[in-house]
């Protein structure tokens, strides 16, 4: 395949370089990793500063790539090698197999009949997922998969023939697509911080300390199936919680940058919980609210909350108070005494990792000691470059564009 | 009340003695809520860092919290900025050392390698004018120490030396405690009397170190050090008094040169020798875990070194002429009896200026705690 660009990573500053190109005209193969657009952005159940569901920037952004015929998406694609130089690059994409053809209907009644479970990753191990489903709510490609954990369990066959248009093909097969590209810009994104590496913290071994990302997903969960979030160990409904900022973030020993986006993500998180709890007691605990610019005002509207209670000074300690409780351990520095608050739940503000820290861009690259991607190498944007919200890093990928359009300059 | 001007003397005194990372801190507070030992309302150590970073050496000589911190480094290990508190912690009390010095000369001499050499010097010209010379001249047989050095001037050196030391230390430490009450404001709840058995009581059970998380092992380690100190100055003590009351000292008991004058099982040797090696495996203990983990083990500094190298060489010392006596080298026993006099003499003459000196500052800052119930936080 013949290209002008090829965007590795289909999150929202994929999309973005993805849609920018092709507006100006430019050919784009866009390959992602999983079988869905949309990245870390299409997990969230709200974006701040506004509080709208990410279905909004996404929906418009799925038009512009269906509409724009520039635009090739491949999905369940990664690369596994690619060489050349600015105007010629080389690349092999590796395709693994989906299962389900685009004769698919979105009917739903093969995941009806599917009774094999697998681990549900997108939901961070908070439920089961069936092995056939669509991806998320607001799926591009609209199209269920098989989760390939699961595609040589001997009940699959039996889902071949309920499948009305015939749609699933268990034979699939991956296959390798070289593409040539004039031009090659990473939006590889990030991965939440493992918050089991945090002492003291308690995370995987108190059921009721959770993630900020872990709190996206059950607060989406609860919204869609029209119930109240609750805590994961019995149910129970929230009449006290904590939010711990900088869990592994501005820390030596764990993430040393701070990653941006976690103090208006909690400021945002008080408000699901204000939302369907209006007595709920909230603190937030936070070593300095970093809020700049207009997210400023939102701080303080959490803030006019007499309900939410916002400590200064980091917990360094969650530990079980009993029957599932937990309490959180810190010293409020404005008041100068160490406050123990028992809560129902506690989520945890952890941070960015960039994935390119693991997976090391395939180009020469100038990364930082945090994997972060630096210029002066292969082009970059999102948090593939530094840790920033939805708008940062659709302004990066558009720049990046600009730059990755001198590559496909003919001289 | 205002806030003292920025003391620059005191943040270069800290910036020098282990706590060069306190500028650091970026006032998160995971030290006090790690900490086990501070008490709940108004915890350490960052308090005491904000206090450090402004420069506020007189808050900080008055502050009891200073000597309530046991150095477990818990705060260190954990904290986020690599800030170091638990040193910085250390570093205040070194400070402490020295401003509370009476004399102050004496203060600054301890607190400097450069001061090394005349501190030394005063026990060694001592020691070379008091000493028989004559003695060194005997190549083998018996080994008299009282022949060497006689223990009646040593004993009176010994006892006016303590009172002199023990009276310019308690100037310093009225100061402290005076301190302590005026800047605390606090009414105490018990006396003196009583909150100092309960303190003397909770020493000798070492149960606060055992509060520790990542330096449990000091319980153990100071608990030997600790004890092996007191019951070398006992076995001291005990074997003068029976040479000097008993009359022990008759030519018969020493009729063979290869047998001690006591046996290796007397009471009093047993303590001696027991005591000396509980000194050098809790100071073995202390060293090792420096090098193998310098980060929970706290900082070297010169004042921890000479002071942890001070208690070593009277051990080690005390232990060496002991084997020298029996094995009959009588110019070596000398020799090394003379060190091991100057190490006890340096110890005990410089112990106010020095990190020996906690044994007075940590004690006292304990007793005022509890007198205003200032106790560690419930586990």
């Amino acid at each position: 395949m013949k290209t002008d660009l090829l965007v590795v990573g289909g999150g929202i500053a994929g999309i973005t370089a993805a849609v920018e190109a092709a507006e100006v005209g430019k050919d784009v193969i866009l390959i992602e990793r999983e079988h869905y657009l949309g990245g870390r952005v299409v997990q969230l159940h709200r974006y701040f500063p506004k509080i709208c569901p990410p279905t909004c920037g996404l929906e418009i952004n799925f038009r512009r790539i269906r509409q724009n015929p520039k635009i090739t998406v491949l999905t369940g694609a990664e690369a596994t090698k690619i060489d050349g130089k600015p105007g010629a690059y080389t690349a092999d994409v590796n395709v693994e197999p989906r299962y389900v053809t685009e004769a698919c209907t979105n009917c739903g009644d093969c995941a009806e009949a599917c009774e094999i479970e697998v681990d549900d990753n997108y939901n961070f191990g908070l439920t089961k997922a069936k092995a056939i489903r669509l991806a998320n709510d607001n799926p591009y490609p609209n199209r269920y998969f098989i989760d390939s954990a699961a595609v040589n369990d001997p009940k699959m066959k039996a889902l071949v023939d309920i499948c009305p248009p015939k749609a699933i093909d268990l034979d699939m097969k991956a296959e390798t697509v070289s593409i040539e590209a004039k031009s090659v810009i990473y939006t590889t994104g990030w991965e939440p911080y493992d918050a089991s590496k945090l002492e003291g913290l308690n995370y995987g071994v108190l059921p009721n300390v959770v993630t900020n990302m872990m709190f996206e997903r059950m607060t989406a969960i609860a919204v869609n199936n029209e119930a109240k979030v609750v805590r994961p160990s019995d149910g129970a409904s929230v009449s006290k919680i904590a939010f711990v900022q900088c869990a592994g973030s501005r820390d030596r020993s764990h993430l040393p940058y701070c990653s941006a986006i976690c103090c208006m993500a909690s400021l945002k998180q008080t408000r699901y919980i204000r939302d369907q709890y209006p007595d709920a007691e909230i603190h937030v605990f936070f070593i300095d609210a970093r809020t700049p610019g207009r997210w400023e005002d939102f701080y303080q509207n959490v803030q006019d909350d007499t309900k939410t209670i916002i400590h200064r000074g980091k917990v360094a300690k969650v530990d079980d108070a009993g029957d599932g409780n937990v309490t959180v351990i810190a010293e409020n520095t404005l008041t100068g005494n160490l406050e123990k608050i028992t809560v129902e739940m506690a989520v945890l503000a952890t941070g960015m990792v960039p994935s390119a820290k693991t997976t090391k861009p395939l180009l020469d690259s100038k990364q930082d000691e945090f994997g972060f991607i630096w210029p002066g190498g292969v082009i970059a944007a999102g948090v593939a470059t530094g840790p920033k919200d939805v708008a940062g890093s659709n302004q990066d990928a558009t720049a990046a564009v600009a730059r990755a359009m001198q590559d496909m300059v003919e001289v | 009340m205002l806030p003292q001007k920025p003391d620059k003397k005191f943040k270069r005194s800290i910036a020098e003695s282990g706590g060069d990372d306190l500028n650091k801190c970026y006032q998160c507070a995971t030290c006090s809520a790690v900490c086990l030992l501070t008490p709940e309302d108004h915890p350490f150590p960052r308090k005491e860092m904000l206090l450090a970073q402004w420069g506020q050496s007189d808050k900080l000589v008055a502050d009891p919290d200073v000597w309530l911190c046991h150095q477990c480094n818990d705060c260190t290990v954990r904290c986020p900025r690599g800030a170091r508190p638990g040193d910085v912690m250390g570093a205040i009390r070194n400070y402490s050392f020295e401003h509370y010095a009476v004399p102050g000369f004496l203060g600054k001499l301890v607190s400097k390698p450069a001061g090394l050499p005349f501190l030394m010097l005063i026990p060694i010209l001592i020691f070379v004018f008091m000493a028989d010379w004559s003695q060194m001249a005997t190549f083998s047989g018996h080994v008299h120490f009282y022949d060497f050095l006689q223990n009646g001037p040593l004993e009176m050196l010994f006892m006016a030396g303590n009172f002199i030391v023990l009276l310019l230390a308690s100037f310093g430490l009225i100061r402290f405690y005076k301190g302590m009450a005026d800047s605390w404001k606090v009414k105490p709840e018990i006396g003196f009397i009583k909150a100092a058995i309960q303190t003397v009581l909770e020493i000798i059970s070492h149960k606060r170190f055992g509060t520790c998380d990542t330096s449990k092992y000091r319980q153990t380690a100071h608990f030997l050090v600790f004890y092996g100190f007191f019951g070398a100055a006992a076995t001291a003590g005990l074997a003068l008094m029976r040479m000097e009351y008993l009359h022990f000292i008759h030519p018969e008991h020493y009729a063979l040169s290869n047998i001690p004058s006591m046996m290796l099982y007397h009471p009093i040797k047993i303590l001696g020798n027991a005591s000396g090696l509980a000194m050098i495996i809790g100071i073995i203990m202390m060293a090792t875990r420096h090098s193998n983990d310098p980060e929970s083990a706290g900082v070297s500094t010169y004042a921890g070194k000479i002071f942890i190298w001070g208690i070593f060489g009277v051990a080690f010392t005390g232990m060496l002429i002991q084997f020298l006596r029996i094995g009959g080298l009588p110019t070596l026993a000398y020799a090394f009896y003379f060190i091991h006099l100057v190490f006890v003499f340096s110890l005990l003459w410089y112990a106010p200026y020095s990190q020996f000196g906690h044994m007075f500052y940590r004690t006292f800052a304990m007793i005022f705690a509890r007198s205003i119930n200032r106790m560690p936080q419930k586990q």
